[in-house]
């Protein structure tokens, strides 16, 4: 076998298994802004199609340079320089292929492109359609930029594309004003939670002097406070992301999005990136004890609160989607807990597993025919005791999150109200405030 | 990219910033505003290519009267902004011994044409006007920022005004920011979102005078693309639909889904949507608040945060919604090339931000500005 | 809460008794049943009837102006179809004289064709300044109307409906929307007190009725929503209390400060606001059967829930607005609408103005009282007149055609059947039984096929062999008496025993792996487990449906194979053992003959039986269709028409039935052998039972015709999938036929089949008077012979059966396709299947009922045209007999067309008479074969004549 530079090939391949799916996707919207007709849904789906399949082959290429097949695996850093470099800020573009990146990026772009695949058909004359598959690039370059990221700026890039997407795809069925409040409460859910994402990333910066992934390693010389503040910063964002208490409200609404997309992000990639981070920032974990135990509590509160949601849930999607975060929440508590490989396995088995169920729910009245569910009648609970009921309702009810932030909001609402109102009275007293209609 | 270049880069994306709205306005692309809108571009390009302070504010001065001249028939100013944005030219023109009244005035200069608090009522009333009429004035900002950039930032004042500004540039964004959340209607909205961009150039003004240009002028390239080119989107949908209230879900995408979708893009980028200028300049920005005050850069990421969600929010009610029947159509041909080529800039910056920060520090060591 | 004012009940009751028949009657969803969406309507007039329900429900009536607009441009509309709609709608003087010279009847059909109401008046000047300019053609006229318009009087505006409850009040007057809360809630209580199986635990209590469970739940402490807190303090009180669900109704109403004479009114809104799960605990309550969770149901405890929430959420509301809570101060509060803008007064002004040629000079010289008087005369002719006159028009158009068709074919000669036909085949009448049985006539003249009620007279509860319990397989008005079971055969009974076994362990662990995958260490294990294999599977189901289906089922086939079975369809001993429910198993032989005479008898299937005779009953199977059922057979009680069939070939192959059948009459020759099939419509396979008793002698003759069946299914597929937009034109009958296995195993398909998407109108006559007619799936076929029927009994029999099941699918579809969002249940996408029930959109909302998108959106929304081959005093004398015929005739649900067996005279029945109808007379278009015909064609074609398999071929090339 004459030697091939593995580096060399993988220096190539990530970018475009990163950039190709939201070039294709630019590419289609391009065509759609430019001309005053659409295309065929066939040549959309095509060209989405034909990108995610190369970056998914891409993937698995090098997956496999990764075992040592071709030769020594080639280097799990891929520098590229820096995207800016001024005097000591830089936004380093740097990658990174280590195992939990590989298998990351693997999953994502095979779980995208069954998804693309199963939508050709699902999503077949439905107004939004290319909506759906222009979003869905965007989607698959967030989500191979997260699992590649070698700094966090550029995963933060990826991280803030899922969230639009998922916040998208949830309001995707917006003629109904349901979906559309789903979607803004899981985009504010998001954003709120991501500022401690950017303070993290800040803040590593400052004190580490780097924002790589790499140099989160020094983290354990940091004095407890610093890589507390910071873990505990990059929890939240996690928090919100992966829908740990107290920011699970939004999960079931997710569920208004179509289904192919609730596989994809709730059953799929979207909770498991918060994860993902988890396990990048693990050595920073690892130096704080405070962190670890708050995210061993957040995970298995939720793993708790998320399992008997599910228990009492009737409808299909919404006990997928809470037994989802069930595991998801578990996961989290493994991670903080050091079992980083078993973590890693375990969102892989559970990301395909969820993916499945998640695409077969609209069956449930053709398995329930063939399995015979209704020759088994539901445990019907009997019971005179108060607390039984309260456990109960505190479940049916999801511990009524939404309305405790509200209830928070409130008064933050009242303040923006007050301020825009002072706001007209000065702009009036300045002679202005009387609009000219259009 | 040398250094030399970078003159060239900002005159490019100052003609875009300047042309843009003019094919996007309702009214036809008229004989009198394309000549307006090419002695603007003119006088810009003089302007960045002035060697002193002197004539870089004062071709912004000559530009910002000659606007008010033709106030209300070339372009749809109202006269007391441009009266007032063009005495504070002047005065950065004439006060470039004192350097203490310079960096006033080049700061009011900037805040007026932005539209930060608390100059915010004069650019409402270009607002109350029409929408587009903001989008033109706020492309000035960059020839004026530019100017900033060489003449006032090195100097040791900028140097010690600029934690002061800095704390005052997040105050000054949060607020419009949190007022974005219960706005009624669409003008409303434009008017804070632009306000909110103004607070973050004064912070990014402060920024620049300890050296972070980059942040700066990628801040204001992303004010005057990003809301330039959500101010035409403003417009076209008030001039298709009338007046829009956020009252109800308007379910305009149906009838108007390009309109829809750059609206999106030019709000989604204003608050930082990764691929976009937006997101550079935010990062950026945030970097470089950290150094002068944690809690200023704290404060600017919640006001992004907020903006954001304002923007989805309004997004939502304008467009989303069961379907509207409508007369009125889609984007217009001229129309999305402005966006694709708009939007374009904003992508190309923010996907190689290194084309235009890495030889703007070079380029402005030449004009004594302290290196980073 | 202790106000039991008599009065008050009377009230409640009333409007309890109201809301049953006004909500939707749609039951669980895996038995879907087609059925009128109005159906409580039908005793009023057609036009009368859908505009005032659909005014009460807040839905369309007719399809939008604009789709009718567009069936006008396109053709599918003529000019005579509207003027006769037109001529038709009763209204006084159509002659009047309206000012600019304009007369009324012109008015109306300016208004219909030109579609100029309603323009919004921003999109208008958009269009103006930026062009094309709609009022180009004209100017100065469009000045003059813009001058006049703005001198006043405006155009009226639009009347919105007043409000009905509190919500509506308060949403007009800009306060939050109550309902938001308050449907989170009760689509969490109500889900989960309905539950059918899908949860793991229910709510707790539930066997004490809605309205205790959920007392006792928020009276543990439970919290209430944010917004309608105060709602708990109530609900403590009821369940200390027992208050009854009326009482509770009634102290809300007062609470509110709802006055007692509209407290009817109010509660029906309140039972309307969610229709979906209100309609379910109505059904529920009155067809207890199909509640399969042991809870008494009852609409009433709903409703008393609800106000109970409705109240404090309202009040809540109202707080937060500064607006008054009591319903008379708030009703009053509600803002004026706001006036119409001049610009789009102006354009309807411009628009009539150049539909009367006036002159700018009389337009701007219009007095006030003439411009007041035509738009007087455009507000009264509202949206749902204009809607009536288009349906109108639209089905004349198709009337025409289809009757014109009738009467070409029918001049031709009748085919009689002098040799013994080469093999008979009896269908559903399903219209989607059309192409098939139009593909097996075409292969050769003496292959006849008959259309009957696809449970072929055997109304029956049956079990099959792995059932549960009892299904009704017949129409749903018909209550069977008889049951049947599907037994193993003797020889495998002992496999059949431990398969079964097997059979429980598998579906055991099955439900364990469905629930424990939603535990905390379920999942966990069940993750590592079965993630890789779901992955595999996942890629399988997507990338390769039909294989990977065909892989699974053949693996189980060879692992464990389905004993065979046969019917106990006789009962020999009058004292045989009841079944559990104690209805008799199987029929006696009398039963059994009469049944089986009957079913003959009204096909006309009396004589001249063929060797091979095959009754083919229809199902259809689909995945992740939660509307999978509403494809099976509507005439089996929206069940597979499979046993049906069976039972029926069964029973008509034995000897005793047979010599029996003699002694009636009807001679079925020693060498006739039936075979019952079952006919799958979505992948359109067709599978035959109890082959292994098939006689030697007769092996042959069943060849063929099984032959001829494959060759037929194939080109039905083809006939199918030119409608389906993701199946090439143009494709052979073997990727057909393959193109649709894959649809209905794909997981992602959401069109399995377009169902009943095509129906349009019904034949009840000889298959001799439509053979060889392209019908393009669109027309249920009933066999009957009028020349064996003189005293019309059988008719009458036909009629009472065929009518109902027919409207009821006609209907359904016709209002689901008019208004997709209330009658319909909207995209499939989005559908989440909740308690086993039924499906909501997303995570909490109503329960949908009706059909969705992706079964109606091709469909042509007409009233079913019922031909039959009768004279009108007979159709007249049956409706006389039969109330619901006569509901559906006289009230003109159905087009009634008598077609006169002896002259061929056609009369429809139209304003409580029969009249000649206008039929097409341009000659029918011939062919040599259907696919020549439908072709490369997507959309509807129109009748031909198909000479392949017609005995008239040189007759029909000498009249065409």
């Amino acid at each position: 076998m004459t030697h091939i530079d593995l580096d060399a090939i993988q220096r190539i391949a990530l970018p475009v298994i990163i950039l190709l799916p939201i070039a294709a996707s630019a590419f289609v919207g391009l065509l759609i802004m430019a001309s005053s007709r659409y295309p065929s849904e066939r040549t959309a789906t095509r060209i989405l199609e034909v990108a995610l399949t190369i970056s998914l082959v891409l993937s698995a290429f090098i997956a496999i340079c990764a075992t040592g097949v071709f030769g020594a695996a080639p280097s799990t850093l891929v520098d590229y320089g820096a995207l800016l470099e001024l005097g000591t800020y830089r936004i380093p573009a740097v990658l990174l292929t280590d195992w939990k990146g590989i298998v990351f990026s693997l999953l994502c772009a095979f779980l995208t492109l069954l998804v693309a695949r199963f939508s050709r058909t699902y999503m077949h004359r439905e107004a939004g359609y290319f909506r759906f598959f222009i979003l869905l690039g965007g989607f698959a370059t967030g989500a191979q930029l997260v699992a590649l990221a070698g700094a966090l700026d550029i995963f933060f890039a990826g991280w803030e594309l899922i969230g639009i997407g998922s916040a998208l795809f949830i309001g995707f069925f917006h003629e109904r004003a349901e979906p559309v409040r789903s979607s803004l409460r899981a985009f504010a859910t998001y954003r709120i939670c991501d500022a401690g994402f950017l303070m993290a990333m800040v803040c590593a910066h400052e004190v580490l002097g780097s924002t790589t992934i790499n140099a989160l390693d020094g983290s354990i010389d940091l004095p407890l406070w610093e890589s507390t503040t910071i873990g505990l910063l990059f929890l939240l964002s996690v928090m919100g992301k992966s829908a740990q208490l107290p920011f699970s409200g939004w999960l079931p609404r997710a569920m208004e999005g179509p289904t192919p997309t609730s596989a994809l992000f709730y059953g799929g990639i979207s909770l498991h990136a918060g994860l993902f981070l988890m396990l990048r920032i693990s050595p920073i974990i690892n130096a704080s004890p405070v962190v670890q135990v708050a995210g061993a509590v957040v995970g298995i509160s939720t793993a708790i609160y998320a399992a008997a949601v599910a228990r009492t849930n009737p409808d299909a999607k919404g006990a997928l989607a809470h037994a989802t975060l069930c595991q998801v929440g578990l996961i989290l508590a493994e991670i903080s807990l050091g079992f980083t490989t078993l973590a890693l396995v375990h969102i892989s088995g559970h990301a395909l597993l969820r993916v499945w169920q998640y695409l077969r729910a609209p069956n449930a009245i053709h398995d329930a025919h063939r399995i015979g569910v209704h020759a088994v009648p539901a445990e019907e609970l009997q019971t005179q005791s108060v607390l039984e009921r309260r456990v109960y309702a505190a479940a049916l009810h999801r511990l009524r999150l939404d309305d405790r932030i509200d209830s928070i909001l409130d008064p933050f609402m009242v303040l923006a109200r007050a301020l825009d109102k002072f706001d007209r009275r000065v702009r009036v007293l300045f002679g202005g405030g009387k609009e000219r209609d259009p | 990219m040398t250094p030399e270049s970078v003159p060239y880069i900002v005159a490019a994306l100052a003609a875009g910033g300047i042309f843009a709205p003019v094919f996007i306005s309702s009214a036809p692309v008229g004989f009198l505003r394309i000549i307006l809108a090419a002695v603007a571009l003119a006088l810009s390009i003089a302007s960045i290519f002035c060697a002193t302070g002197t004539f870089a504010f004062g071709m912004i001065a000559v530009l910002l009267i000659l606007r008010g001249l033709f106030a209300n028939k070339g372009t749809d100013l109202p006269k007391l902004p441009c009266i007032v944005s063009t005495l504070f030219a002047v005065a950065a023109a004439l006060t470039g011994e004192w350097p203490v009244l310079n960096l006033i005035a080049a700061v009011l200069l900037l805040a007026t044409l932005s539209g930060a608090w608390p100059m915010h009522w004069l650019a409402a009333r270009v607002i109350d006007r029409s929408p587009i009429a903001m989008a033109e004035q706020i492309s000035t900002c960059i020839v004026a920022m530019f100017a900033y950039l060489r003449f006032v930032a090195p100097t040791e004042f900028a140097f010690d005004a600029a934690s002061t500004l800095v704390r005052l540039g997040a105050v000054l964004a949060l607020l419009p920011a949190i007022t974005a959340l219960v706005q009624v209607n669409l003008r409303g909205f434009y008017r804070c979102i632009v306000a909110m961009h103004g607070g973050m150039l004064i912070a990014a003004v402060g920024a620049a005078g300890h050296g972070h240009s980059a942040a700066a002028l990628l801040v204001t390239v992303t004010l005057a693309l990003a809301m330039g080119g959500l101010g035409a989107m403003v417009a076209a949908v008030e001039d298709r639909c009338g007046r829009v209230l956020l009252k109800e879900q308007g379910g305009r995408i149906w009838g108007m889904p390009r309109l829809a979708a750059a609206f999106l893009l030019f709000a989604a980028s204003g608050v930082g949507m990764p691929g976009t200028a937006g997101f550079i300049a935010d990062d950026l920005l945030l970097h470089a608040l950290w150094e002068e005050s944690v809690v200023g850069s704290l404060t600017m990421i919640v006001a992004a945060a907020l903006l954001a969600v304002a923007t989805l929010a309004t997004f939502a009610k304008i467009f989303l919604g069961p379907p509207a029947t409508s007369l009125a159509g889609d984007l217009r041909r001229p129309e999305r090339f402005v966006v694709i080529a708009t939007f374009g800039l904003l992508v190309l910056i923010g996907v190689a931000p290194w084309l235009l920060a890495n030889p703007l520090a070079e380029y402005l060591r030449g004009f004594g500005a302290v290196p980073h | 809460m202790h106000t039991s004012d008599s009065v008050d009940e009377d009230a409640i009751d009333a409007a309890i008794t109201r809301a049953y028949g006004i909500l939707p009657d749609q039951g669980p969803i895996g038995v879907f049943i087609h059925h009128n969406t109005l159906h409580s309507y039908q005793h009023l007039p057609f036009h009368r009837a859908i505009q005032e329900g659909a005014a009460r429900l807040g839905a369309q009536a007719y399809m939008a102006l604009e789709r009718f607009h567009a069936a006008w441009k396109s053709g599918r509309i003529e000019e005579i179809d509207l003027e006769e709609a037109l001529d038709d709608l009763p209204s006084a003087d159509a002659t009047l004289q309206l000012p600019l010279g304009l007369s009324r009847r012109q008015l109306r059909r300016a208004l219909l064709v030109e579609h100029i109401d309603d323009q919004d008046a921003a999109g208008l000047l958009w269009r103006i300044r930026s062009g094309p300019s709609p009022v180009a053609a004209d100017m100065p006229l469009w000045e003059a109307a813009l001058e006049r318009v703005a001198r006043g009087p405006l155009p009226a505006t639009k009347t919105t409906p007043p409000p009905l409850r509190h919500r509506d009040a308060l949403i007009a007057c800009g306060a939050r929307d109550p309902d938001i809360a308050v449907t989170h809630e009760l689509t969490a209580l109500c889900s989960s007190f309905l539950d059918q199986g899908q949860a793991n635990i229910t709510l707790p209590n539930r066997s004490e009725g809605f309205l205790m469970a959920v007392s006792l739940l928020f009276a543990s402490g439970a919290s209430v929503p944010r917004l309608c807190r105060g709602a708990e303090d109530d609900f403590r009180r009821i369940a200390i209390e027992r208050t009854p669900a009326k009482i509770v109704i009634a102290a809300a109403l007062e609470a509110l400060g709802v006055p007692e004479d509209e407290r009817k009114e109010y509660v029906i809104a309140t039972a309307l606001a969610l229709p979906g799960w209100a309609g379910m605990f109505s059904r529920l309550e009155r067809n207890p059967a199909e509640n399969r969770a042991h809870c008494p149901i009852s609409l009433a405890e709903f409703i008393a829930v609800r106000m109970v929430l409705d109240r404090h959420a309202a009040e809540r509301s109202a707080c937060e607005a500064l607006l008054p809570t009591s319903w008379k101060l708030l009703s009053k509060q509600i803002p004026q609408p706001e006036p119409i803008a001049t610009a789009s007064g102006a354009f309807l002004l411009w628009k009539l103005a150049r539909v009367a040629g006036a002159r700018p000079k009389q337009v701007r010289e219009m007095n006030d009282q003439s411009l007041a008087t035509l738009w007087h005369e455009t507000t009264i002719f509202h949206n749902g007149a204009r809607g009536q006159v288009w349906l109108e028009a639209y089905e004349s158009r198709y009337r025409r055609a289809i009757l014109g068709a009738v009467a070409s074919r029918r001049r031709m000669e009748l085919q009689t059947h002098v040799q013994r036909a080469r093999a008979q085949f009896i269908f559903c009448i399903d219209e989607r039984e059309e192409s098939i049985r139009r593909a097996l006539e075409e292969q050769d003249s003496t292959f006849v096929t008959f259309g009957a009620a696809g449970f072929f007279g055997m109304a029956i509860d049956y079990v099959g062999l792995y059932d549960h319990k009892p299904a009704a397989h017949c129409p749903v008005v018909v209550k069977p008496a008889h049951e049947v079971h599907e037994q193993p055969v003797f020889t495998q009974l002992s496999w059949h025993e431990r398969r079964t076994v097997l059979r429980d362990h598998w579906h055991r662990i099955e439900r364990a792996a469905a629930s424990w995958s939603r535990t905390l260490t379920g999942g966990a294990g069940l993750s590592l487990l079965l993630g890789p294999i779901a992955g595999v599977a996942a890629v399988l189901r997507v990338l390769a449906p039909r294989t990977s289906l065909d892989i699974r089922d053949q693996f189980q086939t060879r692992l464990a194979p389905r004993p065979e079975t046969r019917l106990g369809g006789i009962r020999h001993e009058p004292s045989a053992p009841l079944s559990r429910a104690g209805k008799p198993m199987g029929f006696s032989l009398q039963e059994a003959t009469d049944r089986v005479a009957g079913m003959l008898r009204s096909i006309g299937l009396i004589g001249n039986f063929s060797k091979i005779i095959v009754v083919l009953g229809h199902g259809s199977t689909s995945l992740n269709n939660p509307h999978e059922s509403a494809h099976d057979c509507g005439a089996c009680g929206g069940r597979r028409g499979g046993a049906n069939a069976r039972l029926f070939a069964d029973l008509v192959n034995r000897t005793d039935v047979r010599e029996s059948l003699r002694a009636i009459g009807i001679d079925i020759p020693s060498d006739t052998w039936f075979v019952g099939a079952l006919h799958d419509t979505a992948n359109d396979s067709v599978q035959c039972f109890d082959l292994e008793e098939l006689p030697l002698a007769s092996a042959d003759s069943f060849r063929d015709a099984w032959r001829a069946l494959e060759i037929a299914r194939r080109h039905s597929a083809l006939e199918r999938v030119r409608r389906f937009e993701s199946a090439p034109l143009g494709l052979s009958p073997d990727d057909a036929l393959r193109h649709v296995e894959e649809r209905a195993a794909h997981l992602a398909q959401p069109r399995p089949e377009y169902g009943h998407c095509t129906n349009a109108c019904a034949f009840v006559g000889r298959r001799s008077l439509t053979r060889g007619l392209h019908l393009d799936r669109r027309a249920f076929l009933v066999s009957y012979d009028p020349t064996t029927d003189p005293t019309n009994a059988i008719l009458e029999r036909v009629l009472a059966a065929v009518g109902p099941v027919g409207a009821g699918i006609s209907l359904e579809y016709y209002f689901s396709s008019v208004d997709l969002d209330r009658f319909g249940c909207g995209t499939k996408l989005p559908h989440n299947v909740t308690g086993l029930l039924g499906v909501m959109n997303g995570h909490r909302g109503d329960l949908r009922t009706g059909l969705p998108l992706q079964m109606v959106e091709i469909h042509e929304p007409m009233r079913l045209l019922l031909v039959v081959e009768a004279t009108p005093a007979a159709l007249l004398e049956i409706a006389g007999r039969q109330a619901e015929v006569r509901e559906l005739v006289v009230n003109e649900w159905v087009q009634l067309v008598s077609l006169d067996p002896t002259t061929g005279r056609m009369q429809r029945f139209h304003n409580g008479a029969f009249h000649d109808c206008r039929i097409d007379n341009t000659p029918l278009q011939s062919v040599n074969s259907s696919v020549e015909w439908h072709g490369l064609s997507r959309e509807y074609v129109s009748p031909a004549l198909v000479l392949d398999g017609l005995d008239l071929k040189p007759l029909a090339k000498a009249t065409t």
